[in-house]
C-alpha cells in the first residue's frame, strides 16, 4: 500500500515503515479495532437515527417540557412544529457533542495503542535501537495517529451527514450544514481535538502512565467537554459559531503547549525510565 | 582508540543512586570483552549508555569513535545491541519482525530477504519464520532478537545476557554464530553476563562489575592470579587408597594445589613410585568461575 502523495512528501520512507507498522498494530488489536468501529458508528450513526425515530414518534400535541426546549432554541424555532424543533435541537445542541467525541476518543485510543502500547510491550526500546532518530520515530507515530483519527472522523462525518440529510428532508428542517457552527466544528474544533488527543497521550506516555489508566484519564478529559454541551440545557447560554470559535482557539493554544511538552519529553532517557 | 571505550563513565539516577561509577575500559576492534556481574550490578545501564539510550551523568563513552548519545542513529548502523528488555513484536511473525526492523533501517528488500533468511537459518529459527512471535519459546525469541541485532552486519556487538533463556540447541547455534562472526568478520564483542562460563566461551578479556564499580579487569590468568586461584592436580586412585597431604574429594579423587603446571609430570612420577595405582591424572586449571567467585567473595568481605 502506497501512502498518498502529500504524506509521502511529509515523511521519509523509513518513517513510512513505522507508520504502516503502527496502522497494522492498531488494526490487529481486536479490542482497539472494535472501539474504532463502534465509536463512530454509535455517535455518528445510531444516536442520530434514534433521534430521527424519536422525533417522528413524537405525539402531535405538545408534551410537557416542550415549551422549555423551544425556549432554548430562541428565534430559530419560530415556525417549526414540535417534531421539527426536537430534531433541530439535536442537530444544533447535542449532535455536535456526540460528533466531537469521535475525534477526541479515536485519537486518544490510536495514540494510546501506538505510544503507550509500544512502551508496555517493550518494543519501544527495540525501536530506539534502530538507526531511526528519536525525532523520526516521534514524527512517524504522531502522523500515523493523526491520519487514522482524521480518517475515522471524516468517515463518521460522512455517515452523520447522510443520516442528518435524511432527517432534515423527512422532517422538513433546514439543512444542518447551513448552520455556520458545524463548519467551525468540522474545520477547527475537530482537528484541534485530534491533535489534543494524540499529544495528551504522548505526554502521559512520558510520565509512565499505562494504557488502561490513560484511557480513563482521557474519559475524565471528555467529561468537562460533555458538561459544556449539556449545560446549554440549563438555559444560561447557547453555543453558536462564535462560541465554537472561542473553544477552538482554547484547544489550539492547549495543543501548542502540549506539542512543546510532548516533543521535549519524547526522549529515550524518559521513556525507558 | 578502541572500538568500545568508556572513560570515568558514571550514571546516577535521581541525583542519588549511582548505577555506574567511574567505569573505564577500552576494547580494541576485533576484541572480545566480557563484563561479569550479578543482578543490579549495572550491566544493563552500561549497555544502554553505550547504545545511546541513556545519557551519562559524568564521563564519556564511544563506539567506533562515535558518541552514542550525540549520534545514536550512526552508532546503531554500526553496532548491534541485544538487551533483554528490548522485545520483538508479538503480533508479527519472526520474519515480519526482521523485515520491519530492516526496512526501518533503510535496507533494500532483496538484501533484507537474503540476510534475514541467512540469520534465521544460522540461528535455527527458519522453520518458525511464519509463526507469530507470541507462539515462540523463550529461546526462539532470544535468537530472533539476536538476528535483529545482526541484520545490518554490525562491526560491534553489545550483548546483554546473550544466553538468557537459551535451550542447549539455541546455545550451540548462538555461540557458533558469534564465534564465527569474530573469526571471519572481525566483529568486536562486548558481552555482559552473570555466567562466567558464557564469558569464558566467548571472550578473552574480562572485567568484574560490582554495585556499579569495576573491581577487577584482565585476562583469565591475570584474574586468577588476582583472586589467588592456582592450578590443581587431580588423581583418581583406588577407593581404599589415600594420599597423605592431599585433599580428599571423595570416591577416590584426590587434589593438590600446584604453583606451576610444569610440576604435574614430576608429581605423577612420585605418586606412581610411591606404589599408588593411578587410574586418572588431570591438571585442573582455574576457570573464570573460580576466579569470579573468589573475587566476589573478597569484594563482599570488604
Amino acid at each position: 500500500m502506497n501512502l498518498p502523495r502529500p504524506l509521502r512528501k511529509l515523511i521519509n520512507p523509513r518513517e513510512t515503515v513505522v507508520l504502516k507498522k503502527d496502522f497494522r498494530e492498531i488494526w490487529n488489536s481486536a479490542g482497539v479495532r472494535a472501539l474504532l468501529i463502534l465509536l463512530p458508528l454509535v455517535f455518528a450513526g445510531v444516536i442520530p437515527i434514534v433521534f430521527i425515530v424519536l422525533s417522528n414518534l413524537l405525539p402531535a400535541q405538545s408534551f410537557a417540557g416542550m415549551d422549555q426546549l423551544r425556549a432554548l432554541l430562541g428565534e430559530a424555532q419560530s415556525g417549526m412544529n414540535d417534531r421539527q424543533a426536537l430534531f433541530y435541537l439535536f442537530s444544533d445542541c447535542l449532535g455536535p457533542m456526540f460528533f466531537l467525541l469521535i475525534p477526541l476518543l479515536v485519537s486518544c485510543i490510536a495514540a494510546a495503542t501506538s505510544f503507550l502500547g509500544e512502551r508496555q510491550h517493550g518494543t519501544m526500546e527495540t525501536l530506539f535501537l534502530t538507526p531511526l532518530t528519536t525525532r523520526e520515530i516521534f514524527k512517524a507515530k504522531v502522523i500515523g495517529c493523526l491520519v487514522l483519527s482524521v480518517l475515522a472522523t471524516l468517515i463518521a462525518f460522512l455517515l452523520f451527514t447522510v443520516i442528518m440529510i435524511v432527517g432534515d428532508i423527512q422532517l422538513g428542517v433546514t439543512f444542518f450544514l447551513a448552520n455556520a457552527s458545524w463548519w467551525v466544528l468540522l474545520l477547527l474544533v475537530a482537528p484541534g481535538l485530534i491533535l489534543f488527543g494524540v499529544l495528551f497521550m504522548v505526554v502521559l506516555n512520558a510520565h509512565g502512565t499505562g494504557v488502561g489508566e490513560s484511557m480513563q484519564i482521557c474519559g475524565y478529559v471528555a467529561l468537562p467537554f460533555i458538561l459544556l454541551f449539556v449545560a446549554q440545557f440549563s438555559g444560561l447560554f447557547r453555543l453558536q459559531s462564535g462560541g465554537y470559535l472561542a473553544i477552538a482557539a482554547v484547544i489550539w493554544v492547549i495543543d501548542l503547549f502540549l506539542w512543546r511538552s510532548a516533543a521535549r519529553h519524547f526522549t529515550t532517557e524518559r521513556l525507558l525510565r | 582508540m578502541g572500538a568500545v571505550t568508556a572513560q570515568q563513565l558514571t550514571k546516577t539516577y535521581n541525583g542519588k543512586t549511582n548505577a555506574l561509577e567511574s567505569v573505564t575500559f577500552d576494547v580494541p576492534e576485533g576484541g572480545a570483552f566480557a563484563l561479569l556481574g550479578g543482578r543490579d550490578s549495572g550491566k544493563s545501564t552500561l549497555v544502554r549508555l553505550l547504545s545511546g539510550l541513556l545519557h551519562p551523568s559524568r564521563g564519556t563513552c564511544s563506539i567506533l569513535q562515535l558518541d552514542p548519545f550525540k549520534q545514536p542513529e550512526k552508532v546503531h548502523r554500526l553496532c548491534g545491541v541485544l538487551l533483554p528488555s528490548a522485545k520483538m513484536y508479538q503480533t508479527m511473525t519472526g520474519q515480519e519482525n526482521l523485515h520491519f526492523f530492516g526496512r526501518a533501517a533503510g535496507m533494500r528488500m532483496d538484501d533484507l530477504q537474503t540476510r534475514s533468511t541467512e540469520l534465521m537459518k544460522d540461528l535455527g529459527i527458519w522453520e518458525a519464520r511464519g509463526e507469530l512471535v507470541q507462539t515462540y519459546s523463550t529461546s526462539m525469541r532470544q535468537r530472533l532478537s539476536l538476528a535483529r541485532a545482526l541484520l545490518l552486519r554490525p562491526r560491534v556487538l553489545l550483548l546483554d545476557e546473550p544466553d538468557d533463556g537459551l535451550d542447549p540447541e539455541g546455545t550451540t547455534a548462538v555461540f557458533a554464530l558469534l564465534r564465527g562472526l569474530r573469526r571471519e568478520e572481525g566483529v568486536t564483542l562486548f558481552v555482559c553476563t552473570r555466567q562466567p562460563r558464557v564469558a569464558q566461551r566467548l571472550c578473552e578479556r574480562f572485567a568484574l562489575l560490582h554495585s556499579g564499580r569495576l573491581t577487577a579487569m584482565g585476562s583469565l590468568s591475570e584474574l586468577s592470579q588476582a583472586a589467588g586461584c592456582v592450578a590443581r592436580a587431580r588423581f583418581h586412585l583406588a577407593l581404599e587408597d589415600s594420599l597423605p597431604g592431599w585433599q580428599d574429594k571423595g570416591r577416590g579423587y584426590w587434589e593438590k594445589e600446584i604453583q606451576n603446571p610444569a610440576q604435574m609430570p614430576q608429581l605423577l612420577r612420585e605418586v606412581i613410585e610411591a606404589g599408588h595405582a593411578v587410574y586418572e591424572a588431570r591438571l585442573l586449571r582455574p576457570s573464570l568461575e573460580d576466579a569470579y567467585v573468589r573475587l566476589e567473595e573478597k569484594e563482599a568481605g570488604q
